[in-house]
């Protein structure tokens, strides 16, 4: 029952299906539309935040850069001018000073003062000097000589003057001039600066969880520091320092080094320094991620709930034409016991109550043909037993015995023809519908047999129209209505009466009258003459009429039948209408 | 009447199910636990500190915890045993190993095998195929670099010494296995005798006062390891025989760099620890990832001589990067 139930609900070309298919297709397109849309701008907007940030970051770190090497640019011009202050060379007073100076600073790692042939002057600190120094041969040394009074930055090396040490560093050194034992000459001034400031600063920077920023030499592209100095030393890591040249400052995305990468450029002014920022796209990606399976969560969501509703939505409006049309099978199978209850007044609801109308309207009409049909086989069956009706038989030939009792052979021989010519047209074959003549000779035949039972209490007279002649009537109409004539019109009256029988073509329609001059009948039983006999019997007159009545509209329709005129001692008129059929016409 | 109630009830109650299940969902972060790869070096050396320092760069940048840890002497293998065995105990993911003896540490790396913690033997190599990667310097042909730059030292004839550190230490053999090939079809480069002079330089100083003062004349000494090269510079330096009798080393100690300068060492061969550091971490990491790795990753050996030590490029070689 359960599983039945599930397989109708989910008939494919159900309509419920239809509609739950089609909700859920279009729910899901708008909610994927959306999410593509979120998704896209999401993205956008991720990216140039992500931008924005790094440049902000950037530059944050470039200003702190540049006020750092704005210090350390004071520091040599302290040192300077402590130098150029200083009458004699080397004096203790001085190298005092410059100690101060030099131990007040911890990225400090050089002091010194060279001659122009390379030769110490003085110098912090003040150990041996190594041999093999290659000094006047040194970048910092050379560019000095070439560059005078110009205060110029190196690019970062290793130390290697003093015994001792091997450090890394940055040199700061200018050419300047100086009185040494009371002469003039050229000497180069050299700070060494260690890389402990810029990798603190450089460290501070965070770009996402691996982002990071290093710094490149404007003029060469040589990278000055880098937080993975030796990956890059040891070439395990590579940077696409070109490209970082040709910005001064700015954004753009980078996958040189097979990962999506967004690099954000920011030039030191007065170095020639620039930094470059890296953050990863993949942590932008990860919130990415984030949102994809956020969107993938909500998909989800609305698709289960849309999927409920629609399928509840669906079963709602096609479940009451699924009643419908499993009620019009049951009509199809013949079952027209059938009432649907309408619930709402809505399109199916209206439905169901045309159907409900139909339903009922086709009921009756079946009780009304299989009511119908019962009366027309007890008419005929009646109109059969008319045929033979025993006990006029009976009357007859009892009257035949007494006439030939009494020796009237003329009489006997009429009533035996007589009678022999009622049974012939009343069998008539078996047909139903015969000539209105047959009909005439049939009722004549009656009438003379009535007439000598009777023994002349009446006379008759049949008159009729040639057209009438043709027309076709059913059989045994006339002779119900006469022998009521005869019975309740003549018979009980104390004078003759008279008979009188007619056929007209009336308008196309045949009218075949009986007419008494007897007692008549009474109006309130006029009334009831033709109505439905009561079951139970009580009125035991005029079933006759009744009964003719009844063939006569059921064959030809309701505008046929008897029509009945009578007035209290003056007779009765019983005119039958029929139409007026034709032998050729009768198919 | 009662059903629709039932089905209206049950879809909320589905619809709030699905909200929450949504919210757990957004709700469980990416809090992985770290993995944990563990660092044995040999000692806690100038070379092992710059190991640490790549290993530490490869730790970051691919999110495990690295463990440093080291026995006390280059000899000590039996520590080096135990701090394999602990470290195991306590759960490491990875294990990268610089053994200190070529065939003894390979019970310990097959019992990591048998746990499932990945082992990456660097600097030396481990007598055993259950390492997943070798990654250090090629010894034998730093060796035969060793003797070619020897030979172009001294002019293409000579008697040497070799003085490695301690006997039967593999990298040192593989070094003198290389310089001996080299020189195999060169009768003019005569190998006139082999020592070894332990792991402080005053031995090696001691040991080459020995070998210079038996033979004829010496033109030239091989030193393999970074003490046997300052034993033998200071000796040098003191019978003042620089540039007299040729140096070539092996690594850069900062020792051995000052005698480099001072044109006492006159050559010598480095290694690079860095790369060694970061690239073994790197090889765990992957392996522990269940990628394939490499069976040996070679990390280059270079010549350096007292011309060419501060050229940028080998500047960025021979002083590891220190503030």
């Amino acid at each position: 029952m359960r599983g039945m139930r599930f397989r109708r609900l989910y008939r494919f070309k159900s309509m419920q299906f239809l509609i739950a298919a089609s909700f859920t297709a279009m729910t899901v397109l708008v909610v994927l539309f959306v999410s593509a849309v979120l998704y896209d701008k999401f993205n956008r907007t991720a990216e140039k935040n992500t931008s924005l940030n790094n440049q902000q970051v950037i530059y944050q770190v470039a200003a702190n850069l540049e006020y750092y090497i704005r210090s350390m640019t004071t520091v040599f011009s302290a040192v300077e001018q402590k130098i150029s202050d200083s009458r004699e060379l080397p004096n203790t007073a001085l190298s005092d000073q410059l100690d101060t100076i030099f131990h007040s600073r911890e990225d400090l790692v050089t002091i010194a003062l060279f001659t122009e042939s390379g030769q110490r002057i003085t110098s912090l600190p003040s150990s041996d000097m190594r041999s093999n120094t290659h000094l006047a041969a040194q970048n910092w040394f050379r560019s000095t000589v070439e560059n005078p009074n110009h205060l110029s930055f190196s690019v970062p090396h290793v130390q290697n003057l003093f015994k001792g040490q091997y450090k890394w560093v940055v040199s700061m050194s200018k050419s300047i001039k100086l009185t040494v034992g009371g002469q003039e000459t050229n000497a180069v001034l050299l700070v060494d600066v260690n890389f402990k400031m810029i990798d603190d600063l450089s460290r501070s920077v965070k770009l996402g969880q691996k982002g990071y920023a290093y710094i490149i030499d404007e003029s060469a592209g040589n990278i000055i520091y880098h937080p993975q100095q030796q990956l890059i030393y040891a070439g395990l890591k590579y940077e696409n320092v070109e490209q970082a040249l040709k910005y001064t400052y700015g954004s753009y995305l980078d996958d040189s080094t097979g990962v999506n990468r967004m690099i954000t450029v920011q030039t030191v002014n007065n170095v020639g320094w620039k930094i470059v920022g890296v953050s990863y796209m993949d942590e932008i990606v990860t919130t990415r991620k984030e949102i994809t399976s956020f969107l993938i969560w909500l998909l989800a969501f609305v698709l289960a709930f849309v999927l409920l509703i629609t399928w509840y939505m669906s079963a709602k409006i096609s479940q009451p034409i699924q009643r419908l049309e499993k009620s019009m099978q049951q009509v199809e199978r013949g079952n027209f016991n059938i009432h649907i209850p309408i619930r709402r007044d809505d399109e199916v609801g209206r439905l169901s109550r045309r159907f409900n109308l139909m339903v009922t309207r086709i009921r009756e009409l079946m009780n009304q043909i299989i009511h119908e049909q019962e009366a027309k086989r007890k008419s005929e069956l009646e109109v059969l037993q008319s045929q033979i009706h025993p006990h006029f038989l009976y009357n007859t030939l009892n009257s035949v015995v007494r006439l030939a009792g009494t020796g009237k052979n003329e009489d006997v021989i009429t009533m035996i023809t007589s009678l022999s010519k009622f049974f012939r047209i009343s069998l008539s074959k078996g047909r139903h519908v015969i000539p209105v003549a047959d009909e005439l000779e049939h009722i004549r035949n009656y009438l003379i047999i009535q007439k000598m039972r009777y023994k002349n209490k009446f006379e008759f007279a049949i008159h009729a129209e040639e057209e009438a002649l043709d027309c076709l009537t059913l059989k045994l109409v006339l002779q119900p209505i006469v022998e009521n004539a005869i019975y309740h019109g003549i018979e009980p009256g104390a004078d003759e009466g008279l008979i009188t029988i007619s056929a007209t073509v009336i308008d196309g329609k045949l009218r075949l009258r009986v007419q008494d001059d007897g007692l008549g009948i009474g109006p309130d039983q006029l009334a009831v003459l033709l109505s439905d006999p009561s079951p139970d019997g009580q009125r035991q007159t005029g079933i006759g009429l009744h009964n003719v009545n009844e063939r006569i509209r059921l064959q030809f329709g309701d505008e046929f039948g008897l029509q009945i005129k009578s007035e209290r001692e003056a007779g009765t008129t019983v005119d039958v209408w029929l139409p007026c059929l034709r032998e050729e016409e009768r198919t | 009447m009662k059903s629709r109630v039932l089905r209206m009830a049950v879809l909320i109650l589905f619809c709030c199910a699905l909200a929450a299940c949504a919210r757990q969902g957004e709700i469980r972060t990416v809090a992985e636990s770290q993995k944990q790869i563990v660092l044995i070096a040999q000692s806690n050396g100038e070379f092992w500190s710059t190991v640490k320092m790549g290993a530490e760069a490869a730790a970051k940048e691919f999110d495990v915890k690295l463990t440093f840890d080291a026995p006390a002497d280059e000899t000590d293998t039996k520590t080096q045993i135990e701090l394999v065995n602990k470290y195991l105990a306590y759960g490491a993911d990875g294990l990268v190993l610089a053994a200190n003896d070529y065939k003894k540490l390979s019970p310990s790396v097959a019992k990591a095998d048998r746990l499932g913690v990945p082992v990456v033997a660097i600097e030396s190599d481990i007598d055993t195929g259950k390492v997943r990667s070798f990654v250090g310097t090629d010894n034998y042909q730093a060796g035969r670099q060793a003797a070619g730059k020897m030979k172009e030292l001294v002019g293409k004839r000579g008697r040497f010494l070799i003085l490695g550190s301690a006997a039967g230490t593999r990298n040192v053999d593989r070094r003198e296995q290389g310089i001996r090939d080299e020189w195999a079809n060169d009768p003019a480069m005569q190998v006139v005798a082999t020592a070894q002079c332990g792991l402080s330089s005053a031995s090696c100083s001691r040991k080459t006062q020995e070998l210079l003062t038996g033979q004829e004349r010496i033109d030239g000494i091989l030193a393999l390891s970074s003490s046997a090269a300052t034993g033998a510079a200071v000796q040098i330096q003191k019978m003042k025989l620089a540039g007299q009798i040729k140096l070539v080393a092996f690594d850069n100690s900062p020792d051995e760099l000052e005698w480099l300068q001072e044109g006492i060492i006159q050559a010598t061969v480095i290694q690079n620890p860095f790369s060694m550091g970061y690239l073994g971490v790197k090889t765990a990491v992957e392996s522990l990832d269940g990628k394939s790795v490499e069976k040996r990753i070679d990390t280059g050996a270079k010549v350096i001589d007292a011309q060419s030590m501060f050229w940028s490029d080998n500047q960025k070689m021979l002083f590891p990067f220190v503030q």
